[in-house]
């Protein structure tokens, strides 16, 4: 949905142009760490300040502005079904599921128990069906599968049950290549997905303050040699990974970023890189990380507009929920950070239709029906109001005149069924009762009363188009199931 | 000679987490022939417990508990020396000994270094190896250093599996039995605990005290 409304900002120009400044003199006079030797060697021949025995990579200027020019404004998402197509960059505001929770809360009866492969399944499942996951990510971390091979398994799980783009997330080197040849066998083989390599996206994720582990730098090299979309999404958390105020973070995270794009840049020019960052802050009474919280939407909305100002694409983490119930407190906060961020003109909200709770530990499959129906409230807001002589409506202003009801007149109420699908958000699950009693009448049911129904209803009714052919799950399972424990022993 | 008010100003320099004030205090108590193990147990160690108290509670913030570990970092420095050539170089010996990593191929040691103050705070001797350690180098130090605990930690789903290569590395030199371990992470529980064989698993810093302190009871 490209936003009609004027878009919201937390920072002035100069404040841009500030940030912008101090990242650079962080690149140049304190640098960043790159724990791999192939980056700092090719990081040394684009022209970078290279310390091998530290590690330490300090960066001209002319160097990271190169960078930022040679980084694509906008790039298409290939999906397996071309109808789930994205281009980044055209203005759009897009929304992915939750990340990586590792348990999942049974609300039935308030246990929470650890995650499965087939809730890894249901979940994919449901995010194909949802029309606001227009990207699909990885919701939970399966504990009953070879840890080992948990990357291989999760890969087959998530192609089989979506045809929409996707983030397969690796566990080693070793299994994104295993992850990237699945992907490539559901296009048609190596060769078709060397054409096309934006059907997955992969990248690898700088450790605030300023270093790449050497898995990390793994994952953006072979993400930059097939040229998928590469993701470096920074994750300072202010107040402990970061100086504590919002704005070092930022700045900070900003330096991540452009630090990864050069290397990224060097290895492969013109490669789309999609700047994202999940910034956050430490809970200060207890020291762990916040997720649902105001500095998270107010920092990526700023990060927006540096992307912004980079002429790039960014991604920012919204959606995000710290109750561990799907109650009162996580509507509010999944609410607002989707709603702020969407106006905020944030490309794509990674965790906006969530269905975690607990700062990204715990999976519910209720809340991810209820953040899908707050994204979907958010999209409403995002069409705006459109003003012309014709949703003015003057000739039927004159014609009803005063005091009359405008359903009494014929011309009137055509008019109204006529813009309701433009002008009225018109909510499946959201209760607007009329009456009480009637309410009552069908058992009562709370939103997540209601959100467990809709999940039901989905899990039973939806399959994914098309589906993938037996022959390629096969194959797929194969891979799965022939990776050998070679992770386990590096 | 001894002076009650001294231990009072340490306290409170240590609560409000300020090291330089608690070296000067710390000295002159020492010049004045203060015993520096009652300065140690009266002053910093009781000055920190309050600090702990109070941020168990909610009430102070995660900065006054890290400058308050601070603070007394920098007596128990100055009061090493008095206090060993009171105890003849033996020390204070009731102190309990862990050693703690951040296990190979993981940077995130925010989460781990968070667990040490609070040790600290608690009295624990800590060996802390940093972060990205192999298994064979948590081998080599327990081996040397003889710790009652081991605690791993592990930010990262694709570094888990490091927790449990480091426990078999254990196993395998014959280490396991003669410590407890402790493993913890914002992806880990209470079940990969258990499948990885170690003792106990937290899923915070406060949590990660109590569970310490609970396995060591039944040594």
């Amino acid at each position: 949905m490209i936003p009609k409304v004027p878009r919201f900002k937390v920072l002035g120009q100069e404040d841009l142009r500030k940030i912008h400044e101090t990242s650079l003199r962080v690149l140049n006079e304190v640098g960043c760490k790159f724990y791999h030797e192939k980056a700092l060697k090719t990081l040394d021949e684009a022209g970078a300040t290279v310390d091998h025995k530290q590690s330490l990579v300090k960066f001209p200027e002319e160097l990271v502005r190169a960078a930022i020019k040679k980084n694509p404004s906008k790039f298409q998402c290939t999906a397996r079904n071309p109808r789930h197509n994205l281009t980044i960059g055209d203005g759009d505001v897009f929304f992915t599921n939750g990340f990586g929770a590792v348990s999942v809360l049974d609300v039935m009866s308030g246990k929470v128990r650890p995650c499965r492969l087939d809730d890894l399944e249901k979940f994919t499942l449901l995010c194909d069906a949802l029309e606001n996951v227009h990207w699909v990510i990885p919701h939970c971390v399966p504990q009953d599968v070879p840890k080992d091979a948990c990357d291989r398994y999760m890969a087959v799980a998530m192609l089989k049950n979506t045809s929409k783009h996707l983030t397969l997330t690796p566990f080693s080197p070793d299994g994104l290549r295993d992850i990237l040849k699945m992907a490539a066998i559901t296009i048609g083989g190596e060769e078709e997905f060397r054409k096309n390599p934006t059907i997955v996206d992969a990248g690898g994720q700088p450790t605030s303050p300023l270093q790449y582990g050497h898995e990390a730098i793994e994952y953006l090299m072979l993400a930059c040699d097939y040229r998928t979309i590469v993701e470096i999404c920074v994750g300072p958390i202010a107040g402990a990974t970061a100086p504590a105020t919002l704005a070092a973070t930022v700045m900070q995270g900003n330096a991540e970023f452009l630090a990864g794009l050069v290397l990224c840049q060097a290895l492969s020019p013109g490669v789309p890189v999609f700047y994202g960052s999940m910034a956050t802050i430490i809970d200060p009474r207890r020291g762990a990380y916040a997720y649902g919280t105001p500095e998270l939407t107010l920092m990526n909305v700023a990060s927006k507009q540096m992307a912004e100002y980079y002429n790039m694409p960014f991604y920012g983490t919204g959606g995000t929920i710290d109750s561990p119930v799907p109650d009162a407190q996580a509507s509010y906060e999944t609410t607002m950070s989707n709603l702020l961020e969407a106006v905020g003109g944030v490309d794509l909200i990674h965790d906006g239709v969530y269905g975690i709770l607990e700062s990204a530990k715990t999976a519910c499959y209720e809340q991810l029906i209820i953040s899908h129906e707050v994204t979907s409230m958010c999209n409403r807001i995002l069409r705006g109001i459109e003003v012309n002589d014709k949703t003015l409506a003057f000739d039927l202003v004159k014609e009803v005149g005063p005091g009359r009801s405008f359903l009494e007149v014929h011309k009137s109420v055509r008019f109204l069924r006529e813009v309701i699908p433009q002008e009225y958000w018109l909510p499946e699950l959201t209760a607007r009762v009329s009456s009480r009693r009637e309410w009552e009448a069908k058992a009562s049911k709370d939103m997540v009363q209601r959100a467990r129904d809709e999940v039901d209803r989905i899990l039973r009714e939806h399959r994914p188009d098309p589906p993938l052919e037996p022959r390629v799950v096969e194959q797929l399972n194969r891979i799965a199931a022939e990776s050998p424990t070679r992770a386990d022993k590096s | 000679m001894a002076n009650p008010d001294v231990y009072e100003k340490i306290r409170n320099a240590v609560i409000q987490g300020n090291p330089e004030e608690v070296g000067t205090l710390v000295n002159e108590a020492l010049q004045a022939g203060h015993d520096p193990v009652a300065v140690l147990k009266n002053g910093l160690v009781a000055g920190v417990k309050t600090v702990g108290e109070k941020f168990e509670a909610g009430e102070l913030f995660l900065c006054d508990l890290i400058m308050a570990g601070d603070a007394m970092t920098a007596g128990s420095e100055l009061l090493r020396g008095a206090i060993e050539q009171k105890t003849h170089g033996r020390g204070i010996d009731n102190s309990v000994k862990v050693v703690i990593a951040t296990v190979k191929d993981d940077i995130h040691d925010i989460g781990k270094n968070i667990v040490i103050t609070m040790l600290k705070v608690e009295g624990f001797e800590v060996i802390d190896l940093g972060k990205d350690v192999p298994g064979d180098a948590i081998v080599k130090k327990v081996d040397e250093k003889k710790p009652n605990l081991v605690g791993l930690s592990a930010l990262l789903t694709t570094t888990m599996i490091r927790q449990r290569e480091a426990i078999a590395a254990l196993r395998e030199a014959g280490l396991r039995e003669r410590v407890r371990v402790i493993i913890g992470g914002a992806p880990t529980h209470e079940g990969w605990a258990k499948e990885i064989g170690a003792d106990g698993w937290a899923p915070d810093a406060i949590a990660a005290v109590k569970k310490s302190k609970e396995l060591l009871k039944h040594d």
